[in-house]
């Protein structure tokens, strides 16, 4: 059985959680007060991500998948449970088709999509076909990777002289309104509501007490790295720009320019944006494919990469017509019918019903104590 | 009415948002049988 370690757990859940969301900009809607909007959404959404960890400890040993039949019984709890593989792989194809634009809008414009959507999505089953370990590995190669991009590109903004602090002021200047509106529901279940999804590799964290601990550290982290790059990009672009922008991130990056000479490093953007969104796809296909192996009683789960990865790239390319298409649906529709339910109301009430029957047999253990 | 074959489609999404949910529960009870099946075994 394959195993990670709990830094493994912390690379994957740090590059799983930056995902897609750095792409488009986290809550630009609340304008210059999105870094206010993204602290809040990650405090708020870790208290869901604690929701599913307290799940995790009242189910030790079992996947998400396997929680609600244990506490719902087979013919209410395997219907809900399915619906989670299901959705991982909906959003699986949601990052997908967040590349079929990003791409060709920026770095490879003459490339058709299925092509640059085809070889991503190669890359995905090599690693799905490799394993967790596999995927952990890379996940601890890629994180510092990542961080030292980052600092390099925080040193050449600052030395570029277009950072002006001036541009985030008044701090919640139009009413603290707006800034929770981006926060509820949005905020909270992007990224952090989609930790669940990461429920389905804890019982295969070699220390299980550790993983509570690993998590919220990882999801504190993403919170403060998600909003530092909006605050900066904030201070660079101006409000209209940050909020208009469909990628306001990578208009950040273009603006650096050292001397005429060190600029056009756009480039090396996607590539960091490419990189977020292959482990959050990865980690979204792993676990559907391990909870369709789960749910259908099988031993070998390889079976299953194929025709799933094949789905998800059909979905990736037939999603949305437009751009524009694509993110009203992620932002108006999306979180109130599919996140809410599965991300906050289900789990939640699995929780009552958990502490309810915890209670209840502990009651009864008790009584037959009494009586016996 | 084809447009119900499509619901993950970000326009059918937009125009009949129950859809979706609609879809992944149908699913999500056809392959509940499959596991009904394979548990009863």
């Amino acid at each position: 059985m394959e195993r990670l370690s709990n830094y493994q757990l912390f690379t994957i859940t740090v590059l799983f959680q930056t995902g897609t969301t750095v792409i488009f900009g986290f809550s630009s809607a609340a304008g210059r007060d999105a870094w206010i909007s993204v602290l809040l959404s990650a405090l708020l959404g870790s208290m869901a991500i604690l929701l599913y960890l307290a799940l995790m400890r009242m189910h030790p040993g079992l996947t998400l998948v396997e929680w609600y039949p244990r506490q719902f019984g087979r013919w209410i709890g395997t219907p809900i449970a399915w619906m989670y593989p299901l959705l991982l792989i909906y959003d699986a194809g949601r990052g997908l088709g967040d590349l079929r634009d990003l791409i060709p809008t920026t770095i490879l414009p003459m490339t058709p999509p299925e092509v640059i959507l085809g070889i991503f999505i190669l890359a995905v089953a090599y690693v799905l076909f490799c394993g967790i370990e596999s995927l952990g590995r890379l996940g601890e190669v890629w994180l510092p990777v990542l961080l030292v991009a980052l600092i390099l590109e925080l040193i050449l903004i600052f030395s570029s002289d277009i950072v002006y602090i001036e541009k985030l002021q008044p701090m919640a200047g139009q009413g603290w309104g707006r800034i929770w509106n981006t926060v509820w529901p949005l905020g909270i279940t992007q990224t952090f509501g989609e930790t669940i999804g990461l429920a389905m590799i804890w019982p295969l964290v070699k220390q299980p007490e550790k993983i509570m601990r690993t998590t919220m550290a990882a999801t504190l982290l993403v919170g403060f790295f998600i909003a530092l790059l909006d605050a900066i990009a904030i201070a660079v672009l101006g409000e209209a720009t940050f909020s208009r922008s469909i990628y306001p991130l990578y208009v950040l990056i273009q603006q650096i320019d050292i001397a005429d000479f060190i600029q056009n490093l756009d480039a090396l953007g996607v590539m960091y944006f490419l990189t977020t969104t292959f482990f959050k796809i990865s980690i979204h296909l792993f676990g559907a494919i391990y909870g369709f192996q789960k749910l259908m009683h099988v031993k070998n789960n390889r079976i299953f990469i194929i025709p799933i990865v094949v789905i998800v790239l059909y979905l990736g390319l037939t999603m949305a017509s437009s751009v524009v298409d694509h993110i009203d649906a992620g932002l108006k529709v999306l979180p109130y019918n599919l996140w809410i339910p599965l991300f906050l109301v289900l789990p939640s009430i699995l929780f009552m019903v958990a502490l309810i029957r915890r209670k209840w047999g502990k009651e009864q253990q008790g009584d037959a104590f009494i009586n016996g | 009415m084809d447009k119900f074959l499509y619901p993950w489609q970000s326009h059918v999404m937009q125009e009949y948002p129950w859809a979706m949910p609609l879809f992944l529960l149908t699913v999500s009870l056809m392959l509940s049988v499959v596991t009904w099946i394979k548990k009863k075994k």
